[in-house]
């Protein structure tokens, strides 16, 4: 209390600016929760490594969802370098749903991309996604989230409404920082050439840097 | 100075912060692009090869909508990049400069089950404009029945030099199912066994393509000149391209990992 009356008698006209700016910027917010509603849509996906794309790192994504979609986003831990720009939809049979696709757009690097367009429930979009980096090249494992847009009636009114986020199932890395740890293991065996203290453990220790150092080259390259 | 006018600075400090990180965020140059459905996809892959070969030293922020789209949207600022599939036409704003980045080749396609060989320029203008509506009066049809026509909505690139490549003076049957992106298309004759429409080969997976005037539509005879379908991709800009767009675009056209890039499903620039 002391510091608002300070800052409204003692503060002068911008004190008390603020305080009203403060108590509006709350107020807001609080009518912005009372008025949203969340989607009752659930989603469930997958991302995997797909070997078959031109972009380099690419991943093949799939999300299906129980209500019919105007939009998703795709977001993730790692800096995405790639996304495809349109993308199918399946149909139950496997085949392509006719008039339902999504046009992707987003920014390189991002933590994500945004599409939209149309998919009925229970068909399932596929589309394709790349990380800047190594996907494994991290200390944390890579997390795919989904998050969907509906536009359910509300008193006859299409209204859009934003799921929650929704993780898709992947493989985790069986190794993370792959190349870093691969490095750091090279440059400790080769240290040890120098400090070797016979000919026999020196040829030891440079046959064990080389094959290192190989193995760092041979990760660098896939 | 009294407590109350410590913390008005105090509070001051906090906003001015808060607003000068996000600028301070925002340093690095970004390129925002929008226009072709077809220029897209060679776009994001560059992109993403850009980003790494520079080490970060910029952002990209692709949108799409189509080449008259891109166009627009470069000419009145609102992007640094249009992208284009399509020539310049006198139709177009002033102070724009077409700069071309690639090649692509548009092929005419028909659904699997129909599998359509080659049509030549008189039967894609017959087709096309309506004409021709049944598929019995196509040679090496496997169909039956009414043709079912899939073209691109007028603000694309590839309806336009579809219209000048393939179509001449004809016009477009207005009856024809208009798609807005590549990927529509696609999809459309993918599901229909009595469609046929043109795609970029970027998006023939799925489909059989016809050979045109008897080349078979396919990156090496698109490459080498002789399949006649062959339009220009276009990096648009609101004048001579300056900065880190210069920049880029220079890379897109002489770096050997952007021609190896674009090679993959396009003609590169050189």
């Amino acid at each position: 209390m002391n510091s608002f009356r300070s800052l409204g008698e003692r503060g002068g006209r911008l004190g008390l600016v603020f305080a009203a700016g403060l108590a509006a910027a709350v107020f807001m917010c609080l009518i912005g929760t009372a008025g949203a509603k969340a989607s009752s849509v659930s989603c469930t996906g997958t991302v995997g490594v797909d070997r078959e794309a031109h972009a380099e790192g690419a991943l093949k994504y799939t999300l299906k969802c129980d209500e019919d979609v105007k939009g998703y986003s795709i977001v993730s831990n790692r800096d995405i370098g790639y996304f495809g720009t349109e993308v199918i939809v399946l149909g139950a049979d496997g085949e392509v749903a006719e008039g339902e696709s999504f046009t992707c757009e987003g920014s390189i690097p991002s933590f994500g991309v945004g599409c939209f367009g149309k998919m009925t429930a229970n068909n399932t979009v596929e589309g394709n996604i790349g990380t800047l980096d190594d996907l494994c090249e991290a200390n944390v494992q890579p997390k795919f989230w989904a998050t969907a847009l509906t536009t359910p009636l509300v008193k006859e009114v299409a209204t859009p409404q934003s799921s929650e986020p929704f993780l898709l199932s992947s493989k985790p890395c069986k190794v993370l920082n792959p190349k870093k740890k691969a490095k750091a293991k090279a440059q400790k065996l080769c240290a040890k050439v120098k400090s070797a203290d016979s000919k026999r453990a020196r040829t030891a220790a440079r046959k064990r840097c080389k094959a290192a150092l190989s193995a760092v080259k041979r990760l660098h390259a896939a | 100075m009294s407590r109350s006018k410590t913390s008005v600075l105090w509070l001051l400090a906090a906003i001015i912060a808060l607003v000068a990180v996000p600028a301070g965020a925002s340093a690095k140059p970004t390129i925002t692009l929008s226009g072709s459905t077809s220029v897209a996809p060679l776009a994001t892959l560059l992109a993403q090869k850009y980003v790494k070969s520079c080490k970060g030293c910029v952002k990209f922020k692709l949108l799409q909508g189509g080449s008259d789209v891109g166009i627009a949207d470069v000419s009145r600022g609102r992007v640094t990049i249009g992208m284009s599939s399509r020539d310049p036409k006198p139709s177009d704003p002033g102070g724009i400069t077409f700069n071309r980045i690639a090649k692509d080749a548009i092929c005419l396609v028909t659904n699997k089950a129909n599998g359509v060989a080659g049509l030549d320029q008189n039967a894609v203008q017959s087709i096309f404009s309506g004409s021709v509506r049944s598929w019995s009066q196509v040679p090496g049809a496997k169909q039956q029945g009414t043709i079912d026509l899939f073209v691109r909505t007028p603000a694309s690139g590839t309806q336009d030099a579809f219209q000048k490549i393939f179509m001449g003076d004809s016009k477009v049957f207005s009856g024809a199912s208009q798609k807005a992106s590549n990927g529509l298309v696609q999809q459309s004759v993918q599901r229909d066994k009595a469609g046929i429409g043109y795609v970029s080969l970027a998006f023939t997976k799925g489909l059989t393509t016809a050979s045109y005037k008897g080349v078979p539509c396919n990156l090496r005879n698109a490459k080498s000149g002789q399949y006649g379908g062959v339009r220009s991709f276009y990096f648009v800009t609101r004048g001579a391209a300056k900065g880190p767009v210069k920049k880029w675009i220079k890379w897109v056209r002489n770096n050997p990992a952007a021609l190896r890039i674009a090679a993959k499903e396009w003609v590169p620039f050189k």
